[in-house]
């Protein structure tokens, strides 16, 4: 906070100590980092880790409340629960880190090209990304993944095509002012090429938003993710999947109620995380 | 005001081509083409052929696109894969739950968003201002189908306090009628709700930390007045712009809530549609929606500038 914030607004900062939005890991910080890597960590080791095959059923031993063999019980077919939401987390996981990168490898691009080029082909792709925006999210995941056939890798691609446009948007508003910059002048100026000052010029200088957007579109596509689950164009079934056994458990919601909850609960707390975490980023990069 | 309209129009209308031509792609790209998918694998040429010359899809793409959208600008969006009716047949049904629940899921949103949003600003420095704050945090990423699917059960399947068992027509009973959509529209709106409240919480934190709001105040202008006549007046902008993209995440709520309380609304024709491999329903569901939310975006900016006085001036 500087002086004149200070006068303007009538608050004051302590004197000598960082104020708090100046600190990066604060313990919610810390707290979302951890679950995070939790996840990814379950997704990557479910095999070696979970203490059942989660496609095992049992039809002696269904709904069984949690125990110390099932530890969050068992689901309408006998199937531990605990099981199936680390497998889950291997498709939750796999399926975000496919959206993220097919939105990152077509958005960066796009926006670099529509923002440093300018002219016609900023103007008819501008207008291209006002179009796939204008359908509503998961209406058209819904869409594509339905004529394309569902199942887990192409429905994250289809999400990823879908949130590109963002990502080419907010890069091509931050490349506008760079193009004006006076160290592109120079650089142009000694000779620098076009390809070469848009890659070490242009895009490191415009890049930081397009992180934590990133982090915020990752979390929408765990839950949009869970959603297609839940619709039963994710993961096809039996294989476990947080959305689609979410869907499941809500059929005997009477019977079992805590089988609603619990994966309700792992998506939350993931997808918030990430969000969180996107948050942060903006606070470390300085990111307005 | 008509110079802006025209400038706007030369944005939506390239716009409004593409989206025609997205939705179109969709019969594009399904794998084997549409009359494989039809069928289900079936591989006699001479049903293929059938089918093809039936449905019009012998022809070269640009052929098909140029009569399909010909037909959609005379309101007819060809015959549903499904039904063997006229796609317009299959939607129209469809589309009183859906305008009931979107539209009063959108003005609760803007009622609770914009009073709660205030309380927010208004209270920003205590306990309670905090705390719906951080609350609106987690409403916007909350995912419906898991809230949704928490309140059907807890309220409707374990206390039977409402229905969650379809959609009930309004000659079918006034009462039963409002009960069947409370807790669809309750629900869809939350996500909205959130969004609103935190936009005009900060909107209306900026207009009171302003300098011309503390000069009010500084000149004895009562609290009512600075937050309902000046602070407010300055939030009503932004909402105003997020109104298409909060109809946008209604319509893509609408997915889940029409299959999680059974209601006969577009969301479930889409789910419908995927299902049974209806494409032409699909196509025009999709178009459907992207235009309504492309014209909503187009009112809002033609509103905006007609209330707002700095924009009718930097446009004029």
């Amino acid at each position: 906070m500087t002086i004149a914030q200070q006068i303007t607004t009538g608050r004051t900062a302590p004197v000598g100590k960082r104020t708090r939005s100046d600190r990066v890991l604060t313990p919610t910080v810390v707290f979302t980092l951890a679950v995070v890597a939790l996840v990814i960590a379950v997704g990557l080791l479910a095999p070696l880790i979970a203490p059942f095959d989660p496609l095992t059923t049992n039809s002696g031993n269904t709904f069984a409340s949690p125990s110390a063999e099932h530890w969050l019980g068992t689901d309408q077919a006998g199937r531990d629960v605990l099981s199936r939401l680390m497998y889950g987390a291997t498709a939750s996981f796999r399926g975000t880190a496919i959206a993220v990168a097919v939105f990152m490898v077509i958005g960066v691009p796009w926006g670099l090209a529509a923002g440093y080029l300018g002219g016609p082909f900023d103007e008819a792709s501008m207008r291209l990304a006002d179009a796939i925006l204008s359908i509503p999210g998961l209406v058209l995941a819904v869409a594509i993944t339905g004529v394309v056939g569902s199942g887990l890798n192409m429905s994250m691609v289809a999400l990823g095509f879908i949130f590109s446009p963002s990502i080419a948007m907010l890069l091509r508003s931050n490349i506008l002012p760079i193009r004006r910059a006076d160290y592109l002048l120079v650089a142009r100026s000694l000779g620098v090429s076009n390809l070469r000052a848009a890659f070490r010029h242009v895009l490191p200088n415009a890049f930081a938003p397009v992180l934590v957007q990133a982090c915020s579109l990752a979390s929408i596509a765990m839950i949009v993710q869970a959603a297609l689950g839940f619709l039963g164009l994710g993961v096809n079934p039996p294989h476990p999947s947080w959305g689609g056994d979410l869907a499941d458990a809500y059929l005997f919601f009477t019977e079992a109620p805590f089988a609603t909850v619990v994966p309700g609960l792992v998506i939350v707390l993931a997808a918030f995380s990430i969000s969180r975490i996107g948050d942060a980023l903006r606070a470390w990069l300085h990111v307005g | 005001m008509m110079r802006m309209f025209l400038r706007r129009l030369r944005v939506v209308i390239p716009t409004l081509f593409l989206i025609t031509l997205l939705s179109f792609m969709l019969r594009v790209i399904i794998p084997g083409g549409p009359a494989d998918a039809l069928l289900g694998g079936s591989d006699n040429p001479d049903t293929i052929k059938m089918i093809n010359e039936r449905y019009g899809l012998d022809r070269p793409v640009w052929e098909q696109y140029l009569s399909w959208i010909g037909g959609v600008l005379r309101g007819d969006f060809g015959i549903s894969y499904a039904t063997g009716l006229p796609v317009v047949d299959v939607i129209a049904p469809r589309l009183a739950s859906t305008l009931e629940i979107v539209g009063f899921g959108m003005v609760v949103s803007l009622v609770l968003g914009m009073a709660i949003g205030m309380f927010a600003a208004i209270k920003r420095e205590t306990r309670v201002g905090r705390f719906v704050f951080a609350a609106s945090g987690l409403g916007v990423s909350v995912p419906v189908f898991w809230i949704s699917t928490m309140c059907a059960g807890i309220f409707g399947a374990m206390l039977g306090l409402l229905p969650v068992n379809g959609y009930v027509p309004w000659f079918s009973g006034v009462s039963a009628h409002l009960q069947s959509i409370t807790m669809p529209v309750l629900l869809i709106a939350v996500p909205p709700t959130a969004f609103t409240i935190r936009h005009v919480r900060s909107a209306m934190v900026a207009a009171l930390d302003s300098p011309y709001v503390r000069a009010a105040r500084a000149m004895g202008v009562s609290s009512a007045r600075i937050h309902f006549d000046l602070a407010l007046r300055n939030a009503v902008g932004p909402v105003i712009t997020f109104i298409p993209f909060l109809a946008s995440t209604l319509v893509g709520e609408l997915v889940i809530i029409d299959v999680v309380f059974v209601l006969p609304g577009l969301g479930a024709s889409i789910v419908d549609a995927v299902h049974f491999r209806d494409f032409a329903a699909l196509q025009a569901i999709v178009l459907l929606l992207a235009v309504a939310v492309v014209m909503l975006s187009l009112i809002a900016d033609l509103v905006l500038t007609a209330i707002d006085p700095r924009r009718r001036k930097a446009v004029s």
